[in-house]
């Protein structure tokens, strides 16, 4: 049963995950576009 | 805006999971009310409430994903309302809770666990709560969320509050964990029974009081 529960911990993280990544990009994207654009 | 074809096959994936969830559930457990195994026939009454609760319940966040999505993004004036929001962590978030449903229906029936299935129900209730506060400060879209996150919240504490208390005060019935988990159920039921009658229906008079207290 711990198995399965702690899949299902994994399965209800896997958004956070996610979300992060995108906060990460979204940052990445706003920084090169001030770098472009102090060029 | 998320495209629309594109919403439409996301949001069958959800059917997907909904419906083998409820296949499943309804697969275990049915039979076993139509010709029970058990001596007694009231033994067999906690599973018909345990499989009442787990239909009303994916019904009514099945509903409420699908109003929750129609307002953010697709309706006239969503990208006015919710300028920042984000259509693939809303989905993921919808992805795992109904996997959550799904395990919460194989957890129907587990006889030497008698703490699963309710413990699981307590997973769904606060999971919205996990999405809220991870997109609280990013999206505007947790606008539409947090009346239902807290509602979600307050009706777990009273479930538990209402468990602990005939756990420890009442005496047992049908054994140690039934008759706790069984009134444990009881705001659950109503709390859904009310969301599913304004999620049909135009007049969202109970939501809306409660929205003006949360403003």
């Amino acid at each position: 049963m711990a198995t399965g529960l702690l899949l299902l911990v994994l399965i209800a993280l896997f958004p956070v995950a996610i979300k992060i990544l995108v906060d990460l990009e979204k940052r990445m994207q706003d920084r090169s576009k001030k770098t472009a654009h102090a060029r | 805006m998320a495209q629309e074809g594109l919403h439409k096959h996301a949001f069958w994936l959800y059917g997907v999971l909904v419906g083998l969830a409820i296949k499943h559930a309804v697969e275990t457990v049915l039979p076993h009310l139509l010709a029970p195994p058990f001596t007694r026939t009231w033994e067999s009454f906690p599973e018909a409430v345990r499989l009442f609760l787990f239909l009303v319940l994916i019904i009514r966040f099945y509903l409420g994903s699908a109003i929750y999505f129609d307002d953010v993004y697709y309706s006239a004036d969503s990208d006015k309302t919710y300028p920042r929001k984000n259509y693939l962590v809303d989905y993921l978030f919808g992805v795992a809770h109904f996997l959550l449903f799904l395990a919460w229906a194989m957890s129907l029936q587990i006889k030497n666990s008698p703490l699963l299935f309710p413990g699981l129900l307590a997973g769904i209730l606060v999971y919205d709560a996990v999405w809220f506060v991870v997109c609280r400060r990013d999206y505007d879209s947790v606008r539409r969320m947090k009346l239902w996150m807290l509602i979600n919240l307050a009706t777990f504490l009273v479930s538990l509050l209402v468990y602990l208390l005939v756990y420890l005060f009442a005496p047992t019935f049908g054994g140690q964990y039934t008759m706790p988990e069984l009134l444990a159920y009881v705001p659950v039921f109503i709390v859904s029974g009310i969301d599913i009658a304004e999620l049909t229906s135009k007049k969202r008079i109970i939501a809306e009081w409660l929205e003006g207290f949360i403003r």
